[in-house]
């Protein structure tokens, strides 16, 4: 049995180089994501990225609509994804690049 | 259609000018009103029916400039705004608003983080900013500071998590306490700075936290007197050194003298952090599913079972996981301190453990929780505990065998405070289990009542019980935020019933 003091413990729970305050963006709000790896390493792959009790999703051929219902509902112990956090564009090159990865422990 | 689901006293007319008032600011894609979406923002983990706290529409702004017009079409119209950052709250209300109706002010698009200071670690965000954002921004400017974050670090913000006084595990833990300056729109239109922000061109907002006069910080906090629209972040410059240790003692009756052993090395600073304690049954949780131990689900998890089964892992009753930071010598010269301290309480000691929220590592390995029964159903019950032995091991008990009436596992994961603990106990259920979800609810109502009569209060909870838990403090308490909110929106715009605070 693995030790549980090894597993997952609970808590409850720009570039500067001059040493002053710097103003780093103005105007727009930033774009949150490059890209549908950056959401997967930043949000999703936590979790379904191998994690103990949520499905790896990566290689298990779902379809890209099933995740993107997933994704807007969200699931009991998963939080729903809004528009004003991913947008609908960005949630389906998502949806499609999960479908298009494979397994990451080599299954079929 | 959102005629459907008016905030209280609207009339529909009303309604309608102020979603097309706000369509007219932000867009009309970003006035959110189709049926699906709203639902999503009204899913809750906590044990109530979606449709008692569901939002009739949700508005998201991507600037201050738009907010200001959305609150002035609201203050106009006189509708009500409940306010969030990122919105996952989770196991406190996620986005969901405290009286059936009530408008989302998503703010998760305001998401950029406007000033960093490396020679004083400070950073200025907006709301919509997550741990995850701010940790990607400061490696990739090559400063080496650390962040604090809660169990969700990376999907939640800290202007969130600090306006409910949430707290994380390393010694910045406490984030109300390391947090300097708020940008705040109260609901006639006024904007301004807390602390040193009123002073032109000033360098000093996120270096100093008091200003001048009444330091109001505070009052934005767990409220609904204004909405915070940036906030200032001191960051923990990373130490040179750091060692995490899980303490664990082996019988119930240990939280006694542990709580006394822990509270003197937290007040003489040999342990910088808050850490977490975890007795046996959250540990268990934290890797291993109920029904794999113990098939009955109409009792509350055996205590006795639990610790048995924490023994076989090598573990106890309590399990504390603290770390020790700074120069390698003085790690080493706390750890030896720790140590004997420690040993003296009765502890044993694993002196290489690791947690990642304690060393800086996003994770959300906490939300393993929702695997222990399944079905998704939390809600967080956070009673405060005087840092004394007898009085740490009354409430607890106090609130187990409320929690054994009800059928529902005790579980708390405890972060120890320097004079208090905040207890935070989960309580995990099958939201698809109707008698399962009243039974939870029940038992969270009589969880405030049992230990408000025993002189303990909540630090914090969700939008089922504010009501609830404010007449624990007392009716003073409630009359002087009724002042206070009287004075500062009028008419009651801003986040109705949170915290109790009501016109």
């Amino acid at each position: 049995m693995k030790p549980l003091w090894r597993g997952p413990l609970l808590a409850i729970t720009a570039g500067m180089s001059l040493g002053v305050a710097v103003a780093t963006t103005a105007g727009a709000p930033q774009a949150r994501w490059r890209g549908p790896e950056h959401i997967w390493r930043s949000s999703c792959g936590y979790c379904h990225g191998g994690a103990a009790g949520a499905p790896e999703l990566r290689g298990a051929g779902l379809p890209p609509e099933m995740i993107l219902q997933f994704a807007r509902k969200g699931a009991p112990g998963m939080p729903p994804l809004h528009r004003s956090d991913i947008s609908d564009a960005e949630l389906r090159q998502l949806a499609a690049w999960i479908t298009a990865q494979p397994d990451p422990r080599g299954k079929r | 259609m959102p005629g459907l689901n008016l905030p209280p006293n609207l009339s529909p007319r009303a309604f309608d000018r102020f979603l097309k008032a706000c369509a007219a600011v932000v867009g009309a894609e970003w006035v959110v009103t189709a049926d699906d979406e709203i639902e999503a923002y009204g899913r809750i983990t906590i044990p109530f029916d979606d449709g008692a706290h569901m939002p009739s529409a949700a508005i998201c702004p991507q600037s201050l400039e738009e907010v200001q017009a959305v609150v002035a079409a609201a203050y106009q119209e006189s509708v009500p705004l409940w306010p969030t950052s990122t919105g996952r709250n989770i196991g406190y209300g996620s986005s969901a608003v405290a009286d059936r109706g009530t408008v989302v002010l998503d703010m998760r698009r305001m998401n950029r983080i406007l000033d960093f200071d490396p020679e004083l670690g400070t950073v200025v965000v907006e709301p919509g900013v997550t741990y995850q954002q701010l940790q990607d921004f400061i490696q990739r400017s090559g400063h080496d500071f650390w962040l604090d974050f809660p169990g969700p670090g990376p999907i939640v913000s800290p202007i969130g998590n600090t306006l409910e006084r949430g707290h994380g595990v390393t010694p910045y833990g406490d984030h109300f306490a390391h947090s300097c300056g708020y940008e705040v729109l109260l609901a006639d239109g006024t904007l301004f700075r807390t602390g040193m922000g009123g002073i032109q061109d000033t360098r000093s907002w996120q270096a100093y936290r008091y200003g001048y006069g009444p330091t109001l910080d505070g009052i934005f906090t767990q409220s609904n007197f204004g909405i915070v629209t940036k906030m200032g972040v001191w960051l923990m410059p990373a130490p040179a050194a750091h060692k995490t240790i899980l303490a664990h003692w082996r019988d119930d009756g240990d939280i006694v003298r542990l709580t006394d052993a822990v509270r003197g090395l937290r007040l003489d600073g040999t342990i910088p952090n808050e850490g977490v304690m975890g007795n046996a049954t959250i540990f268990l949780a934290a890797t291993r599913k109920r029904a794999d131990l113990y098939p009955d689900a109409s009792k509350a998890f055996p205590k006795d079972l639990a610790i048995a089964e924490s023994r076989k892992a090598g573990l106890g009753a309590w399990n504390y996981v603290f770390s020790l930071y700074g120069r390698p010598d003085r790690v080493e010269s706390d750890w030896q301190e720790a140590k004997k301290r420690l040993e003296d309480s009765g502890a044993s000691l694993i002196p290489d453990a690791r947690d990642e929220q304690q060393v800086n590592e996003l994770t959300l390995k906490s939300f393993a929780l929702f695997n222990w029964i399944g079905g998704g159903g939390l809600a967080w019950c956070a009673p405060v505990s005087p840092m004394r032995g007898p009085d740490m091991q009354r409430q607890l008990e106090i609130s187990r065998a409320v929690m054994d009436s009800h059928g529902v596992d005790f579980m708390v994961g405890t972060a120890f405070g320097t004079r208090s603990a905040l207890n935070v106990m989960p309580l995990l259920y099958d939201r698809s289990d109707a008698a399962r979800t009243a039974s939870v609810r029940a038992c969270y109502g009589e969880l405030i009542e049992r230990l408000g009569a025993a002189g303990f209060g909540m630090y914090r909870t969700s939008i089922g019980y504010m009501d609830q838990v404010a007449k624990t403090f007392g009716t003073a308490g409630i009359e002087v935020n009724r002042r206070i909110k009287r004075a500062l929106d009028p008419k009651g715009i801003i986040a109705p019933g949170k915290s109790g605070i009501r016109l």
